[in-house]
């Protein structure tokens, strides 16, 4: 009898199998499960009766494609573990934000999203803002604060810099504005809104928070999409990440006013989006995915104009990056700038893009691969971790991608659209990760007697990776902070919720 | 420099000819919902019951549609065909209370008045404010700079200061950690300002309507110049309804 | 008649200092006897100076007092007088300055007799050394200007930081004074006479005429602050009290000046161009790195001391100018250069001591010396802002205020170096030239960082918000100084007519062109060359501003204002420590010119206090680490060997006595 349960993604457990720990060993074993490799995928909180609470903790095994669960059972506080661990530190507030709990020893106790307390409706709910920032003393040290609303359209988020003229000490950045509420929404679920509030979740990753919603609840209800649905599934993802890494390079190219670039990609990213209008409707692919499969499909024909609209498109996106990759002002302005050390990303435990440009092996679609990831192969990684890497990074990405569209586009498989979607199971935990255009997004999910949620957690790639990006820029001039903040890319909204 | 003039000629102009030309949108797009009320049968609540937003509602036994609450989602597409989605994408309106779809045609936003479009119709400038909007909204507001919608040449121009601006472009249900900055940033406008919001959040809500961390949208907060519904609203919409606010359409 | 009328001045600044003392107790007593004196002195200064620029024939008498082969003999010239009226200037405007800033001083420990005694002898010091006509009374009045001005400095001697700056003013003084003692001592001997009119007249061969050049050069340079000889001054220029700062900047530096212009000049006659390029290259690296080094300072009263170090480098830069063109046979451009020098003397009196009264001012009112604790002080100092703004334009160079005709006139001295055969020199005179631009950039740059710091934004500390407007007499001395910048701004041509007096004693031919189209026009050299009509600039800028005002007045009504809190990106609370930091102002010109200054940075790392850690910048001087540190150490070793010789053994002391007995008996018998 195993004390920490393995399960694989997409898959789900039964509760009566999942043995609690005590305190001290699900830490201890934590630890060590860190240590040897594993990295944090999810840690949160479940409320039970009496003031109870079930601490949950999701490590995922890259090298042999597994999950380890662990869980114990805490009341009013719960030793820390950030000192040693780094990657929980966020999760750790964030359950002390959220339940109240006191994470004891933790090194930078702060608000995450300026939640209300789930335990407590009635109280006062915290000020958005409201946090003493850290400070580097010093008589030539000036901040910089600048947020949430900023110069350029984008979500709000709160920065704060300890600048000494131009270069930046410490970056803080405090978010929480866009926070909806969204993981208090689907208790109960689902509801009729469930779907459209995962579509938004983070409305530029539509596709795969809803992918990961649909396979979870595939999952509980004991049915698998049909192949032809996957496929499409995997189709609309692979769109989505064409269409937010040409706007990306677009961006950068803006922000280091090279504009030809900018200007091409912007256009460029429309045309890609408006494929994905052509499978559904919607530009960003709402209304696609429903649990049990998909809404809409492509006959032969429908494939073909698009294997040629998309001919086109990747000629004009490779002729627009030629100029980008290949001009020096650009190259002079990323190179070296905002370098984020393997060291440190492993620590964070960031995840995706970022993960990748810094030599991390994090890719889902090889590690962890869904129904749909049989035919990925390539792993795109870049060594150095600075801007360049992150642009670069995309560009190869990109080629990866409509290598991939182009295969499906030409041999989808045959089958029905959807499955009929039964009664979820009860007592039942499920996870779904999907390598979301950002990297890994992963949803938990756990059914109570009625097999209705009594806790969904969705953990965002952003998540992991603000934290990342509050690293790079130490020692960096506070000018080239746009340049790395788009490098990133990171979603202010799948990290508030 | 040569490498960026012959790239300039292969990706020649890409700037649609809008508002001259109609654009062509994908046949699939769900645009301006049509209702024929006279197949609607007795007692039958399917479409008001499948609505996720509750945007539909029965009035002398036929639906009415709130415009604003809705997020083209189509789940009350009834076996009837009562309620039907067109290729129409044009939706932005005045009033809030234009938004309900009827037995009327939607009617569309009309130009403002003579003084203010003499004074915003050759140039008029927004701040865009996302209060807690999820990056759909945002992503299809910035997408009007591109080459392809160019809203220069419109005289229509995103600023990146309050103080600079003539309008408070709002996406987002307004959460609660955002409603102070949104109502400072309106106080930091010069006057005259206009308010414009921008999809199905920002009017009521959208997906996030029942949420107590949000205000269900901009609600009796600002004083709201256009509507324009969708979730989120077509660049096309959004530019139409620009338009026809600023009297060129 | 000038003459008396400087005697009474003189009289007066003694009487200053020394009538207090009939009441030692009682500080009401010393502020209000010594300051009044003080003015009268100051009055009858400017009168006698005055009178003596316009004369042709000067002054002069001798006095029997002084040593028995050598009396006193006193002369008011042109060049004397206008120095004189240049001092006097200063010291009235003090004056009016001093009463009600000294009072802070009477809380202190020390009582105020001190102060006024050694402020009345000090001034009285420097009006006797601009009167004395040999090397005898100027080497007395020297040491009493320089003694009493070292209780000055040392007048809060409890903190250990003031006594050391003392004891180093001191030291440099005293040196410097012995190299101008021997540089006399060289002139003396060829001329057979200690009185200046013995020293004129004696016939030097080059060789010896360069040394008594050299020995003066630096005796002087000593004391006027010139690289790498200055470093004395930003250490004595923070701890004295801002009246006697601005008296020391404003007017001491000048009077070595003076000295070095009548050593030179008058003592010397035959100037040699070679002497010039030297004084130019001197004056071109003070001018440079001064600024470059104020730019670097955060302590208010420190980065003012450097500017002085930086305008004695552009008088010197006009002073090499016209000793190059007088040693290759230009006269009329070597009187634009010495006019030019001048001209700037007057100018930086002016506004350094306003600069200084100011800082006087924010100091008192704040209790702050750090420029990067201040801000926001415009709100609650509104007048000394104003005066002080006047100020940062002045030095700054720009129309229509007066920093901008000497800088100008210094310019077209330059510009006018390709007339000289020589073309090497030639071809560095205008390098001069772009060193002086690069020097005013970098003047206005510190001087925006100066401004905007310490008065624009947000307090940065408890004691800036608190800061209240200073009492009517501090606020006056500077209203008046700030007048009499523009005045001069505006009237360059007057000034340069006066000026010319003295440029004749040396040049005969002066320079005619430069007064000749009347009044408005200013014409160094040529009115094909260039011109500065002040006060069509003037004009110009009252004309706009009036235009503007009526253009906007009638639009208040239509478009009412309305006062909103500044923008914060919707965060809330904007607190002081979002703006920057004069530091981080001056970061990029740090870089640019980073081997400068010898540059520490530390950082400390998190304490519990301090969560984030704490970063520190030292800026250092590099003429204390590469020349006075060496020199200290190296006479600290020299001690230490010749301390071998008192061993403290008896029979070593005896052999001594032996031998030196018998030395003598040799030298005697020879």
């Amino acid at each position: 009898m195993s004390l920490s349960m393995q399960l694989k993604n997409n898959s789900s457990l039964p509760l009566n199998d999942i043995h609690p720990l005590p305190v001290e060993e699900f830490a201890s074993r934590l630890l060590h499960s860190v240590a040897d490799g594993l990295r944090v995928s999810a840690y949160f909180a479940r409320p039970r009766q009496e003031g109870q609470f079930d601490l949950i903790c999701l490590l995922a095994n890259d090298n042999s494609g597994k999950l380890q669960l662990l869980q114990t059972r805490i009341s009013e506080c719960f030793p820390s573990l950030a000192a040693q661990c780094p990657q929980l530190q966020l999760f750790e507030r964030e359950v002390a934000e959220q339940f109240g709990l006191q994470p004891v020893g933790h090194p930078w106790l702060k608000p995450v999203r300026f939640e209300r307390n789930w335990r407590e409706e009635e109280a006062p709910a915290p000020l958005a803002g409201d946090f003493s920032a850290y400070r580097v003393e010093g008589e030539e040290i000036h901040e910089v604060a600048v947020g949430p609303v900023h110069a350029g359209v984008i979500e709000p988020g709160h920065f704060r810099f300890q600048c000494h003229g131009e270069e930046v000490k410490h970056l803080e950045i405090s978010l929480g504005f866009q926070h909806r509420g969204l993981e208090k929404l689907l208790c109960g679920g689902p509801h009729k809104l469930s779907l459209k509030q995962i579509e938004a979740a983070a409305g530029d990753t539509s596709i795969g928070h809803a992918c990961a919603y649909c396979r979870n609840l595939e999952t509980l209800a004991g049915v698998q999409a049909p192949e032809r649905a996957e496929a499409l599934r995997s189709l609309a993802l692979e769109l989505e990440r064409l269409a937010n890494h040409v706007g990306d390079v677009g961006a950068l190219s803006g922000d280091t006013g090279f504009l030809p670039t900018a200007s091409y990609c912007g256009s460029i990213r429309g045309n890609i989006l408006n494929l994905t209008a052509e499978l559904c409707g919607s530009r960003f692919g709402r209304g696609l995915l429903i649990p049990g499969g998909v809404n809409f499909d492509l006959n032969p024909d429908e494939c073909r104009k698009l294997l040629e609209r998309l001919t086109v498109i990747e000629h004009e996106v490779n002729g627009a990056l030629a100029l980008f990759y290949d001009s020096p002002s650009v190259l002079a302005r990323m190179d070296g700038v905002g370098i984020l050390s393997a060291e440190i990303a492993t620590e964070l435990g960031l995840v995706g893009m970022a993960a990748r440009a810094s030599g991390l092996h994090r890719d889902l679609r090889l590690t962890h691969p869904g129904p749909a990831d049989g035919d990925f192969i390539e792993m795109v990684r870049q060594k150095r971790g600075d801007v360049h890497s992150r642009a670069l990074l995309r560009r190869r990405e990109i080629a990866a991608s409509f290598a991939m569209v182009r295969q499906l586009l030409q041999k989808l498989p045959d089958g029905d659209l959807r499955v009929a979607l039964g009664p979820l199971q009860p007592n039942r935990l499920a996870v779904a990760m999907v390598e979301g255009w950002r990297g890994e997004l992963v949803h938990v999910v756990v059914t109570d007697g009625r097999g209705k949620f009594d806790r969904y957690k969705l953990v965002d790639p952003s998540f992991h990776n603000w934290n990342g990006l509050a690293m790079a820029l130490r020692g960096q001039q506070i000018s080239d902070f746009p340049l790395c903040n788009k490098s990133f890319n990171l979603s202010y909204c799948g990290f508030d919720l | 420099m040569l490498k960026i003039l012959s790239e300039r000629f292969r990706q020649g102009n890409r700037t649609s000819a809008f508002p001259r030309v109609e654009p062509v949108l994908s046949k699939r797009f769900r645009g301006l919902p049509q209702i024929d009320a006279s197949r609607c049968q007795n007692g039958c609540q399917s479409c008001a019951d499948d609505c996720p937003t509750r945007a539909i509602e029965l009035k002398e036994g036929a639906p009415v549609l709130d415009l604003g609450r809705c997020l083209f989602c189509s789940n009350c597409v009834c076996p009837h065909d009562i309620i039907k989605f067109s290729n129409d994408y044009r939706l932005a309106v005045r009033k809030r209370k234009n938004l309900f779809l009827g037995r009327e045609e939607l009617p569309l936003a009309e130009s403002l008045d003579d003084k203010l479009k003499k004074l915003f119709g050759r140039s008029l400038k927004l701040r865009v404010v996302s209060a807690g909007g999820c990056n759909a909204c945002e992503a299809d507001c910035n997408v009007l700079g591109v080459p392809t919608y160019d809203l220069g040449r419109f005289g229509i121009q995103i600023v990146a200061s309050p103080r600079h601006a003539d309008g408070l472009l709002m996406t987002g249900p307004v959460t609660r950690n955002m409603q102070a900055a949104l109502l400072d940033t309106y106080a930091a406008l010069p006057e005259p300002k206009l308010v414009i919001a921008s999809g199905a959040c920002a009017i009521a809500g959208g997906p996030f309507c029942d949420s107590p961390e949000t205000n269900s949208g901009v609600g009796e907060l600002l004083p709201v110049d256009l509507y324009v519904p969708g979730c989120p609203p077509h660049p096309y919409t959004l530019l139409d309804g620009l338009l026809r606010l600023l009297g060129k359409r | 008649m000038p003459l008396s009328l400087a005697f009474t001045a003189v009289g007066a600044a003694l009487l200053s200092g020394l009538l207090p003392l009939v009441r030692p107790g009682s500080n009401a007593a010393a502020r209000l006897i010594a300051f009044p004196l003080l003015g009268i002195s100051g009055i009858f200064g400017m009168i006698a100076g005055g009178m003596a620029l316009g004369n042709t024939q000067s002054d002069s008498i001798v006095l029997p007092v002084g040593l028995p082969w050598l009396h006193s003999h006193l002369q008011l010239d042109p060049l004397a007088g206008f120095f004189l009226a240049v001092v006097s200037l200063v010291t009235l405007v003090a004056a009016i300055y001093g009463p009600a800033y000294v009072r802070e001083y009477e809380q202190g420990p020390q009582p105020l007799l001190p102060l006024t005694l050694f402020t009345g002898l000090f001034v009285a010091g420097m009006q006797l050394v601009l009167l004395a006509a040999d090397a005898f009374s100027f080497m007395i009045a020297w040491e009493l200007m320089s003694v009493t001005s070292y209780f000055l400095v040392a007048y809060q001697h409890q903190h250990e930081v003031n006594r050391r700056a003392a004891f180093i003013y001191l030291l440099m003084a005293q040196v410097g004074g012995l190299f101008i003692l021997l540089g006399y001592g060289v002139l003396s001997g060829f001329g057979h006479g200690f009185d200046f009119a013995h020293m004129a007249a004696a016939t030097l061969s080059p060789g010896w005429s360069s040394v008594a050049f050299l020995l003066a050069f630096v005796g002087f340079g000593m004391k006027a602050g010139v690289v790498p000889l200055h470093v004395w001054l930003p250490q004595a220029h923070p701890v004295a009290p801002s009246h006697i700062s601005a008296l020391m900047s404003g007017v001491m530096l000048k009077v070595a000046v003076y000295g070095f212009i009548r050593f030179s000049y008058d003592l010397l006659g035959g100037i040699h161009w070679q002497w010039g390029a030297l004084v130019l290259f001197v004056g071109s690296a003070s001018a440079i790195l001064g600024v470059l080094y104020a730019l670097m300072q955060h302590d208010l009263k420190r980065l003012l001391a450097y500017h002085s170090v930086e305008n004695i480098g552009i008088i010197y830069m006009g002073l090499g100018l016209s000793m190059i063109f007088a040693g290759t046979g230009h006269q009329a451009l070597a009187a634009l250069g010495l006019i030019a020098a001048l001209y700037h003397c007057l100018n930086h009196a002016l506004f350094k001591s306003l600069l200084f009264f100011g800082a006087g001012v924010v100091l008192q009112q704040s209790h702050e010396h750090d420029l990067e604790k201040m801000g926001g002080l415009i709100r609650r100092l509104p007048v000394t802002a104003t005066c002080f703004l006047v100020g940062c334009i002045s030095i700054s160079a720009l129309p229509p205020f007066n920093g901008f005709v000497s800088e100008w006139l210094t310019f077209q001295t330059a510009l006018q170096g390709p007339v000289l055969e020589n073309n090497i020199l030639g071809a560095l005179i205008p390098v001069a030239a772009a060193v002086l631009a690069l020097t005013g950039a970098l003047a206005a740059a510190c001087f925006v960082k100066v401004f905007g710091i310490c008065f624009l934004g947000l307090p940065r500390s408890e004691k800036s918000a608190a800061a209240t407007e200073t009492t009517p007499g501090p606020l006056a001395g500077q209203i008046v100084l700030a007048v009499l910048c523009l005045l001069f701004g505006v009237l360059p041509t007057w000034t340069v007519g006066q000026l010319e007096h003295i440029a004749r004693l040396f040049f005969p031919g002066g320079m005619p062109e430069t007064t000749a189209h009347g009044w408005l026009w200013l014409t160094p050299v040529s009115s094909q060359v260039a011109s500065y009509g002040a006060p069509l600039v003037l004009l110009g800028i009252g004309l706009a501003w009036v235009l503007a005002w009526l253009w906007m007045h009638p639009r208040r009504r239509r478009f009412p204002v309305r006062r909103a809190p500044a923008w914060d990106c919707g965060f809330g609370p904007l607190n002081a420590r979002m703006q920057y930091t004069a530091t981080a102002f001056t970061m990029p010109i740090r870089r640019i010119f980073r081997p400068v200054w010898p540059i520490t940075e530390s950082y400390r790392a998190p304490t519990a206090e301090e969560q984030g850690g704490r970063y520190q910048l030292k800026i250092g001087d590099w003429a204390w680490l590469k020349v006075y540190e060496p020199i200290g150490r190296l006479l600290l070793t020299t001690a230490r060997r010749m301390a071998m010789i008192q061993g403290g053994n008896i029979r070593a002391y005896l052999a001594y006595s032996f031998f030196t007995l018998i030395v003598l008996l040799l030298v005697v018998s020879l």
